[in-house]
C-alpha cells in the first residue's frame, strides 16, 4: 500500500477506536445518569405526593421555629421544613452546620421514610447568615408563600 | 495616594497589551524584526505595571487602608498579617487581578527564556498572549476594580472569611491561577502556529515545559485545595465533585493529555492537529472554569461573587478566545502536513489510548457538571449531580488508562511486542496477585471494590520499582555499578516515574479513603470510651478558648489502643470569628504514614453530652503523599536540560530578514 | 480532504452550542431575581425577651418596650472592636427624633458596660445586657455589631450584619425610617 493509503488506514482506525471510546464513555453517562440524577423538591411538593420513599432526593425550606429537638439517642436531629405550606418532618444523624438554625433556608439530601419522615445524609449550608438557597426560593415561590425583600408585611 | 497609582499602573497595563497584542501580529507578517521584538519589551512593561499595581493592592490590605472598598470588604486590623495579605487574592476582584498578573508574568518568561524561539513564532505568541490580557484587564477596569474607593472611609473591615484563614487555603489560589493562566502559553502558541501554519517537533519542544510548568503548579493547586477541604471543613471527605472543583479537574485532565501527546509530535512528529486542538481546549476549560465560578451561573459551596451581569462579560470573553480559536483551527488546521506513520500496537497507539481515555474521562466531567444546568435551561426541574454519578463513569474510564500506564512504556514506537511488554510485568503481576490475595481476605467484608484499586496501584508500584531497576542495569553491572547508573539517569526519566509513583499512591488513597474508612458519630459524656475500628476513643471533655481574632470551643479526645495506650490527643475546635460572626470547625487529626485518625466535635446535648464525630481513614495521607510525588516528578522533568535546549535555530533566520530590510 | 474539514468544525460548533446554554443559563440567573435575601428573621414579631440593664439607674429593655414608635435595635458588646467603630455613627442616629435607640449587649457584664459606655458615650434609650448569649439567639444573631429596624407593630423589617457604615446610614437606614415615620 503506498503512503497516502496508509495514512488513510492509520486515520480511520484512530477514528473508528475514538468513536468506540466516546460510545463507551456514553453509555457509562446514561446508564449512570439514570441512576444518580437527584432532583430537588419542597415539602409541598412531597404533600402532594410527588416523591416516592427510598428515593433519594434534595428537599429544601424553611427550619419551622421551635421545631428543632434531639432524638432519645442524644445525637439524631429532629426537626420540621416548610415552605410557609407545609410541612416536613427530619431526621439526621450527625454534626448540623455551623449556621443552621430555627427559620433559617437549608437543603438536605436523602430520603423518605416508610413513615413518612425525611431521613437526611447530608444538610448543606453556605456560610453566610443571609443565605437562602436558590432553590428554596423556586419551592417557596411554588407553594405561593416567596415574598421578595421589601415587600414588607403590612400590619398582619 | 497608593491605590491611585495601582489603579493608574492597571489603565497603563491596558494600553501596553493593546500595542502588545497588535504591532507584533503585523510585524510577523510583514517579517518586521523590530515589530516583532517590540512584543518581548511590551511584555516586560506590561508585566512590571501590574506588579505595581499588585503591590499597591497589597500595601493598602497590609496597612488596612479602609479607603478601598476591597479591603473593607475582606480585611480586619485585628487579622494576622498572612492573612491580610491572602486576602488580596481572597476574592473576586483581586484574585482577578492576580489573574492578569500571572498571565502577564509567563508572557515576560517567554520573553527571558525563549532567545531561541523564531521570531515569527515567539512575536506570535506574546500578541496572543496579550489579547487575552486585554480581555482580563477591560474586565477589570469595566466591572471589578480593585481599586475601588469609599469615601469617608470606614474604621474597620468586615474581616476574611474565616474559612479562607487558613495556611493551605491562603496558597491554594495562587498555585491554581499559576496552573490555569499557564496553560494559556499553549493555547497561545498553538493559535500562533495555527495562524502561521506550521507546526513541527520544534515547536512541540517549545510547548512542553511550558505545559509542565503549568501542569505542575495545577496538579499542586488542586491537592492544596482538596487537602484543606479535608483538614478544615471536617466533613471527612476531600473531594466532592462540586462544580467548583471540576471546573480546576477537566483543564487538568486535559493538560494532562497534552503532555502525552506533545511527546508524540516531538518524537514522531505526527498527532499534530489533535495536540493544536488539546492545546486549545486546556486553556478553554481554564476560562469556562472561570465563567462557571463567578456568573453565579451553578449553585456550588464555594461559588465566588454570584454576579449575572458580570457572567455575560466573561462570556462575551469565552466566545472571543474560545470561538475564535476554534474558527482559526476548522480553516488552518486540514493545511497541517501530517507526519509518521504507526501501527495501532505501539508507544504511540499507547499514547493515543492515554488520550483518548483522559478526554473521555473529561467529557463525562463535563457533562455531569453542567446538566443541571442543561435541564434548567430547557425547562425542567432542578436536579443535582453528585458524586455517585461522577464515580460511576469516571472510575471505569480510569482503570484502564491506569493499565495502559502500566504497559504502554514498555512498547517501541512506531510498532511495539505486546507479549514482549506484558512479560517484562511477570514478576510485578505475580507479586500483586499474592498480596492482593493475602489483603483481599482482610478487607472483603469490608469492601471488595477495594481490592481492585489497591491491586492495581500495587501493580503500579511494582512496575516503577522495576523500570528503576532495569533502567539502571542492576541485573547486568551489579548493585555499585547500578547505583552509579541510576544517580545518573536522565531527569526527564526520573520526573516520568516518580509521577507515575505518585499515581499510584494518589490511587490507593483514594481507595482506602472512601472505601476503607470507619467512620462513627456519638454523644459522649466527659470521660466516656466509644470503640472505633479497632482502637477507642475517650472524651476528655470541653472548655472555652480565646484566639486572636476568634472565641472557641475546644474537645479534648484520646485514642488509646485495646492494651490501654495512649495512641494520639485531639483538641478539635468550634470557632467564632469577630467581625462576620461566622463560625469554623477545626478537626482533631492525628496522621501517621498509614493512616488518619480524625475527630470533629459538635453540640452540647442538654445532659451535658457534646456530639463527635470520628473517622478511621487507612490509606488517606498517601492521597497527599502521592500528590506530592507528582508535582515533584513534574518539576523534575522541568529541570531536565534537554527538555528546554529546543530545536536549534535555523541559522541565519534573524540574518535573512534583516537583509530584507536593508535591501527594501 | 474533505473528511478532516468535518472533524476540524465539530468542536466550533459543540463550543456554539455550549455558548447558546450558557447565555439561556445567564438570562435565566437574571431573572431569579435577587440573591440577597433578607435575614431568616425579617418580617417576624420581636422574640420575648426581658433583659436587665447594666445597673440599676438606666432603663432595661423588654419586648414591651420595642412597640408605638420606630425602634433601633443595636447588639455591641465591651470587647467588639468594630462596635466601637461605628459607635459615632450609632450617635448620630440617636439624635433623630424618629426612631428610639436601644442596645443589647451581647455575651458580656453589665460591669464592662457600665465601663465602655462611660467612656465612649451612651447614645442608647435603653439597655439590655445578654450575658448568656440566650436573646441573641432567638434573634438569629452571629456576630456583633448588628442592627435590627423594628416597626410600631413590633415587627422586624431590617437587619444589618456587621459595623455601619455611612453609605448604609444614608443609603438603607435612613429612607426606611422616613418611610416608617409617615
Amino acid at each position: 500500500m503506498n503512503r497516502a493509503k496508509l495514512r488513510k488506514r492509520k486515520r480511520m482506525t484512530i477514528v473508528l477506536s475514538a468513536l468506540i471510546m466516546f460510545g463507551i464513555a456514553l453509555s457509562l453517562v446514561l446508564f449512570a445518569f439514570e441512576d444518580n440524577i437527584v432532583f430537588f423538591y419542597g415539602p409541598s411538593d412531597i404533600a402532594a405526593k410527588k416523591v416516592t420513599a427510598g428515593q433519594n432526593f434534595r428537599l429544601g425550606g424553611l427550619v419551622t421555629d421551635g421545631s428543632v429537638k434531639k432524638a432519645s439517642d442524644n445525637v439524631t436531629v429532629l426537626f420540621n421544613v416548610g415552605d410557609g405550606v407545609e410541612d416536613v418532618q427530619v431526621s439526621y444523624k450527625g454534626i448540623l452546620p455551623d449556621l443552621f438554625r430555627e427559620g433559617q433556608g437549608i437543603v438536605a439530601q436523602g430520603k423518605l421514610n416508610d413513615d413518612g419522615i425525611f431521613v437526611a445524609s447530608e444538610v448543606l449550608a453556605k456560610h453566610d447568615e443571609n443565605y437562602m438557597p436558590p432553590e428554596v426560593v423556586e419551592a417557596m415561590k411554588r407553594a405561593g408563600t416567596w415574598q421578595e425583600e421589601g415587600e414588607i408585611g403590612h400590619d398582619n | 495616594m497608593t491605590p491611585e497609582l495601582g489603579h493608574y499602573a492597571l489603565i497603563l497595563a491596558l494600553f501596553v497589551a493593546f500595542f502588545q497584542s497588535t504591532i507584533p501580529m503585523w510585524g510577523a507578517a510583514r517579517n518586521n524584526i523590530y515589530a516583532m521584538n517590540f512584543a518581548g519589551h511590551a511584555a516586560m512593561a506590561q508585566f512590571l505595571c501590574l506588579l505595581v499595581a499588585f503591590a499597591s493592592l497589597t500595601q493598602a490590605f497590609v496597612t488596612s487602608d479602609f479607603s478601598v472598598a476591597n479591603v473593607v470588604a475582606n480585611s480586619h486590623s485585628l487579622q494576622p498579617v498572612l492573612y491580610k495579605v491572602s486576602a488580596v487574592w481572597g476574592n473576586h476582584e483581586g484574585s482577578l487581578l492576580l489573574w492578569v498578573v500571572i498571565l502577564a508574568g509567563f508572557g515576560a518568561l517567554v520573553h527571558f527564556f525563549g532567545g531561541n524561539l523564531p521570531p515569527n513564532l515567539k512575536s506570535r505568541t506574546l500578541a496572543v498572549q496579550a489579547m487575552i490580557a486585554v480581555g482580563f484587564l477591560l474586565f477589570l477596569l469595566l466591572t471589578s476594580n480593585p481599586f475601588a474607593r469609599l469615601d469617608p472611609a470606614p474604621f474597620e473591615g468586615r474581616s476574611l472569611n474565616p474559612l479562607l484563614q487558613d495556611p493551605g487555603l491562603a496558597f491554594h489560589p495562587p498555585m491554581l491561577y499559576i496552573g490555569y493562566v499557564g496553560l494559556s502559553i499553549a493555547y497561545s502558541f498553538a493559535v500562533a502556529a495555527l495562524i502561521e501554519g506550521k507546526v513541527d517537533a520544534a515547536w512541540a519542544r517549545w510547548v512542553r515545559p511550558w505545559t509542565l510548568l503549568a501542569w505542575s503548579f495545577l496538579t499542586a493547586g488542586i491537592m492544596l485545595g482538596s487537602w484543606w477541604a479535608y483538614y478544615e471543613l471536617g466533613w471527612g471527605g476531600f473531594w466532592y465533585w462540586d462544580p467548583v472543583e471540576n471546573a480546576s479537574f477537566m483543564p487538568w485532565l486535559v493538560a494532562t493529555a497534552l503532555l502525552h501527546s506533545a511527546i508524540v509530535v516531538e518524537k514522531r512528529d505526527t498527532l499534530k492537529t489533535w495536540t493544536i486542538l488539546l492545546a486549545i481546549i486546556a486553556f478553554s476549560l481554564s476560562l469556562i472554569g472561570t465563567f462557571l465560578v463567578r456568573s453565579g451561573i451553578l449553585t456550588s459551596v464555594h461559588a465566588f461573587a454570584n454576579d449575572p451581569e458580570r457572567g455575560v462579560f466573561i462570556l462575551l470573553l469565552l466566545v472571543v478566545a474560545i470561538g475564535g480559536s476554534l474558527t482559526l483551527y476548522a480553516w488552518r488546521a486540514p493545511q497541517l502536513k501530517g507526519g509518521g506513520l504507526f501501527r495501532p500496537i505501539s508507544r504511540e497507539g499507547g499514547l493515543i489510548l492515554n488520550n483518548l481515555l483522559l478526554t473521555s474521562a473529561c467529557a463525562t466531567v463535563f457533562l455531569g457538571t453542567l446538566y443541571p444546568l442543561f435541564v434548567e435551561v430547557l425547562g425542567g426541574d432542578r436536579v443535582s449531580v453528585g458524586a455517585p454519578y461522577f464515580n460511576a463513569t469516571f472510575v471505569p474510564l480510569i482503570i484502564p488508562l491506569l493499565l495502559a500506564l502500566v504497559v504502554g512504556p514498555k512498547l517501541a514506537w512506531k510498532r511495539g511486542d505486546i507479549w514482549a511488554a506484558m512479560a517484562g510485568l511477570r514478576l510485578a503481576f505475580f507479586i500483586t496477585v499474592i498480596i492482593s490475595l493475602g489483603v483481599g481476605i482482610l478487607i472483603w467484608q469490608k469492601s471488595a471494590v477495594a481490592i481492585i484499586g489497591l491491586s492495581i496501584a500495587l501493580l503500579m508500584m511494582l512496575n516503577s520499582v522495576g523500570d528503576i531497576y532495569t533502567r539502571a542495569g542492576f541485573r547486568k553491572s551489579g548493585f555499585i555499578k547500578g547505583l552509579k547508573r541510576l544517580i545518573r539517569l536522565p531527569r526527564a526519566f526520573w520526573g516520568m516515574t516518580l509521577a507515575h509513583l505518585g499515581v499510584a499512591f494518589l490511587v490507593a488513597g483514594a481507595t482506602g479513603a472512601t472505601l476503607l474508612t470507619y467512620e462513627k458519630i456519638v454523644a459522649l459524656k466527659p470521660g466516656q470510651v466509644t470503640q472505633l475500628s479497632y482502637f477507642n476513643i475517650r472524651f476528655d471533655g470541653a472548655n472555652d478558648v480565646t484566639g486572636p481574632n476568634y472565641t472557641a470551643l475546644r474537645g479534648h479526645y484520646s485514642a488509646i489502643s485495646n492494651d490501654g495506650e495512649i495512641i494520639a490527643k485531639f483538641t478539635p475546635e468550634r470557632r467564632r470569628y469577630v467581625g462576620g460572626g461566622q463560625e469554623t470547625t477545626e478537626a482533631g487529626i492525628k496522621s501517621t504514614f498509614w493512616d488518619d485518625i480524625y475527630v470533629v466535635i459538635g453540640d452540647r446535648g442538654e445532659d451535658g453530652s457534646y456530639v463527635a464525630r470520628l473517622y478511621h481513614k487507612p490509606l488517606a495521607p498517601w492521597l497527599w503523599w502521592g500528590s506530592f510525588l507528582m508535582v515533584s516528578g513534574g518539576f523534575i522533568s522541568l529541570s531536565d536540560r534537554s527538555l528546554r535546549v529546543g530545536a536549534p535555530k535555523r541559522i541565519g533566520d534573524n540574518a535573512v530578514i534583516k537583509n530584507k530590510i536593508r535591501n527594501a | 480532504m474533505r473528511s478532516l474539514r468535518l472533524y476540524a468544525i465539530l468542536p466550533l460548533v459543540l463550543f456554539i452550542g455550549l455558548t447558546a446554554y450558557f447565555l439561556a443559563g445567564l438570562w435565566g440567573a437574571q431573572n431569579k431575581g435577587n440573591r440577597f435575601i433578607p435575614s431568616a428573621m425579617v418580617n417576624k414579631p420581636v422574640p420575648d425577651f426581658n433583659l436587665p440593664s447594666f445597673n440599676q439607674n438606666f432603663p432595661a429593655l423588654a419586648t414591651a418596650d420595642l412597640k408605638g414608635k420606630t425602634q433601633i435595635v443595636n447588639f455591641f458588646a465591651s470587647w467588639c472592636v468594630p462596635c466601637l467603630a461605628e459607635h459615632p455613627l450609632i450617635t448620630k442616629l440617636s439624635k433623630r427624633d424618629d426612631v428610639e435607640i436601644n442596645g443589647i449587649a451581647y455575651s458580656d457584664t453589665g460591669k464592662n458596660i457600665a465601663k465602655w459606655l462611660n467612656k465612649h458615650g451612651n447614645p442608647y434609650d435603653r439597655v439590655g445586657v445578654d450575658a448568656g448569649r440566650r436573646i441573641g439567639i432567638d434573634w438569629g444573631v452571629t456576630g456583633v455589631p448588628e442592627t435590627y429596624i423594628i416597626n410600631k407593630g413590633g415587627v422586624i423589617i431590617y437587619k444589618h450584619g456587621g459595623p455601619l457604615r455611612i453609605d448604609v446610614i444614608n443609603d438603607e437606614i435612613i429612607p426606611l425610617l422616613e418611610e416608617q415615620a409617615e
